[in-house]
Parts: C-alpha cells; structure tokens; sequence
C-alpha cells in the first residue's frame, strides 16, 4: 500500500512522514511512503490509496489542482490537504477532501489515517465450508447479503455469483456486524454499503431487491446505517 | 362476564390518562405488568364470582394495578393512583347515569353493573380523549407539568360537579315523570356547562404554562444578546488597542529603516503580523455563517474554561437558511455549554462531515456523571423544569424542515460521561428547501 506525501517544504515533508511511518509501525501495517518536493513527481505514483498534499506549493504549483486532475484521470486516491489557518481563511474548502489538516496540528494526521482505515473495514475475507464440505472465501466487499435457504446460508455476491455454506444466520449476523453488515430481519444480513434506498419498512438495494425492515430492528437499524454513512461511506 | 369488561375498560383508561396526561412510562420488567394485568383481572373475577361491586376491591386493584405497572417512585403513584380513582369516578359514573337518563329516563337507582356500563366508559374515554388532543398534545403541555393551584381547583371543580350531578339526578330519579323535555334541555345543558368549565381551567393552566415557556425563552435570548454584545465589545476594543498601537508601530519601523537595519525590520513585520492573527476568526469551517455561531460560542467557551475544539472542514456554505442555522446549532451548543460548566472537566466537540449526498454535525459535551439519559427526548434535569427542556423540539423541527436525521446517545470517552448529538442534513433536502 502506498501512502504519499507532497509537501515543498523540506520541515514540514520530513515531519509529516514521520508521523505517518510511526502511526504504520505502532498499528503494524506495511506501506510504502512516497514523499514528493511537487505534484508532478507524485504524479507516477498513481496507484497511492492516500495523499497528504500541501495546498501552497513552490513553483506555482496548486494542490486543489492537482487534487482535481487525479480524480480525473480515474484515481481513487483520497487527500488529506494540508493547511495552514491563514491560508484556509484566504481560499477556503474548495474541494472536498478526506481531510483538512492543520499543520500547526501533526495530531490530526494519526486521527486522519485511523478514519481512512477505517474505511477499508471490508477489505478483508471469511471463509467457510460450501455444500460439498470444502473451504471457500468469500471476500466482504463483494457480498451483498446473506440469506437463510432452507438449513443453508446463501451468499449472494454483488456479481451475481451465490454461495450455499453452512451455518446459522444470528451467528453469521453476529461475526459480520462489525464490518457494515446488519441483521434487517429474520432471514437477511445486508451490506450497508449496497444500500440504495430506505424507507421506514424496507432497503433497496443496489440490484433493485428490496428487503423487508424486522419490526423490531426498525430504529436500531436506522441508528446503524446513520454511522456507517457518517463514518464509511462517500 | 360484565364484571371483567369493566374492570378491562377502567384499566385500559387509568393506562391511558397516566401514559398521555402524566408521561409516565410502563416498567421495563415484564414481570411486574403481567402482576399488573394479573390484579385488573383477579379483581374482576372476584366480583364476577360474588356478584359485587365492592369499593375495597375497587380501591386496591386501581391503586395496585398502576403502582405495578408504571415506573416512578412509589409515594407518587399512590397518590396519582387515588387522585384519578376520584376524578375518573366522577367522570365515569356521570357518563352512566346519563347513559341511564337518556334511555330509560330514570336517575341513580340501583348499583348493579349492567351492559350500559360500557358505553358509559366510552363516552368518557371520549373525553379524556378530547382533553388530550385538544388541550395537552396540541400544546405539549401535559397534567405533569401543570401547578398545584390549578391541579386544586380542577379537583374541587370536580368536587362541586359531582355534587351538583348527584343532586340533579336524585331529583330525576324521583320526578322525572312530572317534567316534560325542557328540563332535560335545561339538565344537558348545565352537565355541558360544568364540563366546559373543568375545559376552560384546563386551558387556563396550560395558557399559563405556555407564557411561562414565552418569558423563559425571551429572558435566555436576552442573555445570548448581551453576551453577544460583550462578545462585539471585546472585539471592537481589541481592534481599537491595535489601531493604537499601529502608531508606534510605524514609529518604530521608521526609525528602524532609517538607520537601514533590514533584519530588524523584517522581524518586527513578522511580530505585528502575528498580533494582526488574532483578530481573525479562530475557527474556520468553511461555512461563514456556520463560522459567525462557532466562533462566538468558542469566545464563550473559552471565558468559561470549557475546551472547545471543531473538527472537520465544509466545501462551502451548509445551504441552510440562517435562522435555521441558528436554531440548530444555537440550539445545541447552548445545551452544551450549560451541561459541560457542569462537570469537572468541562469539554465540547464538534465534528463535521460531508459526504456526496449528506452533511454531519456531530457535537459531543461532557455531563455530570448522575445524569441518566433516556431514550428519545431527554428530560430536562434543570431545576426548573417545566420551562425548559425544548431545545430539543427545536431542534427536531429544523432537523425535520431538510428532511434530516438526528440522534442522542450518552457515552463515555476516556472514563468521562459524555452526551452526544449526531445530525444528518441530506443535501438534496437543503436545495429542496431553498427552492421552495
């Protein structure tokens, strides 16, 4: 994983990795730091899943720009710009990004990185035993739902692909719930994140299923998706 | 058979004026409403079995039948309980004896209970039900929160009806084949009356609570003004120290540049450029309205030794009309400040968010650890508390007008109690709204 930096000045670049490599170290998680004097160098480094970018950089440079032009070509980078209070009162917030970071506030780049890892909460796999006793995995940001089918669960992936495993659907419910999955009603756990629409009795989801709110999971499950969205989604 | 029915019914109206008028709410243990439900019907049966009416009977089942199906403290729902045992049996049983008049033209004869019983209940269920949609729910004021002095006179208002209706019908029991139609004219006509009259002490009791809340809520604006005022003053006087001082500034660098010191004058630019910081907005959030509200309530913050920190940056204005703004995180913070100067480590945090489609405001105070939150509205624990506690109304409604959501919940963070208020605007409801 790459985590880039673009900062002009040399203090403030050196400190900011600094930060970053401790907050890797202390979490245990590999990644790559990339720390760039300007924008063009970052440029190559297409495939970074975060940036710090200075706004004010030496030679003319914007970051808003640079900002806007990786989006355009297709990057899934999210930014972290960095600030100082001054010049945020001059220009403002024209882009929204991941986050504003005050450089006068090196604090808020631990918080920052704990908010964009958080995101990734379903990068990441279960595994379990299909209809003919061997061990598959299904990885969670495909997973739309689950379903109880007979004395099966069906593992309905966003593609269309299905998987029939054993097991109970509270306990499935209880290990995916920390991963943006909730328990709607009897016989469905959903995807906070293929979510389409809601109303007070049912989710829509993005293949157009619509899906029936347990009544006694009405409020609970309105709280939940409130902090997903807040938290993970964009 | 009867004898169950009409315990049922008289239950199920002790239920509801207790729940509506008086906001209490049912007990968590089921346990204690199924001893509840259980007493209601034993005492039916009991005087299913031996054909009475018995008071005792009566008196206990009410008394017992709500002391175990509602949460308060004990000493409270005894007396509520006997309170509505009265009121409700002055209500109840004039509804039967009309009943009685208007279909068998007899007045008080006999006790037994009888299939008019139960659309007698009905009638005053109607009532009550009257007395709940027209009077406490279109006011949000409740039986609860109504004085003494008035809770005093409904009762004798109650008094004097009972023995104004009592009379009546003991003189209809004994002549009412003697008069004709116009003296039952005259007859409904005074029950109307007396009805109307507990009506207009009710409304009145609630018109005062209503102007209370008024006065209440002008004081707390005049409060925010002044101190709005002082917040200005404090500005304006820093503004003029500065404007001052700039003089002298100038002084110095010409004296400075005249004697070609570059270096010099370099670092003294560099400190009056540091003073000129202070007079610009201590908090952006990219919102300038949202700017103007933060700022003043961190100056107030900082006055009362509350940390207040913000968090998170906006792309632009929220969208939302000023006096809703206000309302909205006016609201809040006020909420706040009052809870935080409370505490020992007194604390606020506001978080923001956007999202594509939708926009967090998210405030969290430190609160004095005692204060239990319940679910929903949380009661005020302001001594005074029939006039506060609507913040959150308010709130709500602005919420609402962008089709928003909000919740409150009270956590911990780092062994401190903490209340929090999370906040979602749609922005699709902002421009929906302003297009209107």
């Amino acid at each position: 994983m790459k985590i880039g930096i673009v900062e002009d000045e040399a203090v403030w670049r050196d400190k900011i990795k600094a930060a970053v490599l401790k907050y890797c170290e202390d979490k245990n998680i590999s990644a790559q730091i990339i720390a760039c004097d300007s924008g063009r160098d970052f440029m190559e480094n297409a495939d970074a899943v975060l940036l710090f970018l200075d706004i004010e950089l030496a030679g003319g440079e914007d970051g808003f720009q640079i900002a806007e032009k990786m989006a355009e070509s297709g990057s899934q980078c999210r930014v972290c710009f960095l600030t100082s209070h001054t010049e945020m009162a001059r220009q403002g917030y024209r882009v929204n990004a991941f986050r504003y970071i005050d450089k006068k506030y090196p604090e808020e780049i631990g918080e920052a990185l704990d908010s964009f890892f958080r995101t990734k909460i379903q990068e990441r796999s279960i595994s379990c035993k299909n209809t003919a006793g061997i061990r598959i995995k299904i990885d969670l940001k495909e997973l739309l739902l689950v379903e109880t089918s007979g004395r099966k669960l069906r593992y309905l992936m966003l593609d269309g692909r299905e998987h029939f495993c054993e097991g109970r659907i509270s306990e499935a419910a209880k290990s995916l719930s920390p991963f943006g999955f909730f328990h709607v009603q009897r016989s469905y756990i959903v995807n906070f994140k293929y979510i389409e629409s809601v109303n007070s009795r049912e989710v829509t989801l993005c293949n157009g299923l619509k899906i029936a709110i347990g009544r006694a999971h009405g409020r609970e499950f309105q709280k939940a998706f409130f902090q997903w969205r807040m938290l993970f989604d964009d | 058979m009867i004898y169950i029915a009409d315990n049922i019914a008289n239950y199920f109206i002790y239920l509801f004026i207790i729940h509506f008028g008086f906001r209490l709410n049912a007990r968590k243990n089921k346990l204690f409403i199924g001893a509840s439900v259980l007493t209601m019907l034993s005492a039916g049966a009991y005087n299913a079995y031996f054909d009475t009416n018995s008071p005792i009977i009566y008196v206990l089942w009410s008394v017992l039948s709500i002391c175990l199906f509602f949460e308060d403290r004990l000493w409270h729902l005894l007396v509520l309980s006997a309170a509505l045992m009265y009121f409700t049996g002055i209500i109840d049983t004039f509804s039967v004896m009309l009943i009685q008049v208007v279909l068998i033209g007899g007045g008080i004869d006999g006790t037994d209970i009888t299939w008019w019983m139960e659309p007698a209940y009905l009638l005053s269920f109607l009532v009550y039900l009257l007395v709940y949609l027209r009077l406490f729910r279109k006011n949000d004021v409740y039986l609860c929160d109504i004085k003494l002095k008035y809770k005093l006179a409904l009762l004798i208002q109650g008094g004097i009806f009972q023995m104004f209706y009592n009379f009546v019908f003991y003189f209809f029991n004994e002549n009412h084949e003697r008069y004709g139609p116009d003296a039952y004219g005259v007859f409904f006509i005074s029950i109307a009356g007396a009805i109307y009259s507990i009506f207009l002490t009710l409304g009145l009791a609630i018109k005062n609570i209503l102007s209370e809340r008024q006065k209440q809520e002008l004081q707390s604006f005049m409060y925010m003004q002044k101190q709005q005022y002082d917040y200005q003053l404090q500005q304006s006087e820093s503004v003029r120290r500065f404007k001052h001082d700039l003089v002298n500034h100038m002084g110095v660098l010409r004296e400075l540049a005249n004697e070609k010191k570059t270096e010099e004058v370099r670092k003294y630019i560099d400190t009056i450029w540091k003073l000129q910081d202070e007079f610009d907005l201590k908090i952006h959030t990219g919102d300038s309205q949202l700017d103007v509200i933060l700022n003043y309530y961190f100056y107030l913050a900082e006055k009362e030794n509350i940390d207040f920190a913000v968090k998170g940056k906006l792309t632009g204005e929220t969208g939302l009309e000023m006096f809703d703004l206000t309302t909205l995180m006016g609201n809040i913070l006020q909420n706040a400040m009052e809870a935080a100067a409370q505490t020992a480590v007194p604390k606020i945090r506001v978080a923001l968010t956007e999202h594509k489609k939708e926009i967090f405001i998210v405030v969290s105070n430190s609160v004095a650890k005692e204060r239990n939150i319940p679910k929903g509205f949380p009661r005020t624990s302001k001594a005074d508390t029939a006039n506060h506690g609507f913040g959150l109304k308010n709130i709500a409604a602005a919420v609402k007008k962008y089709h928003g959501e909000y919740y409150t919940e009270s956590a911990e963070e780092n062994g401190e109690a903490m209340f929090k208020i999370s906040i979602a605007i749609p922005k699709e409801g902002i421009s929906k709204e302003n297009r209107v």
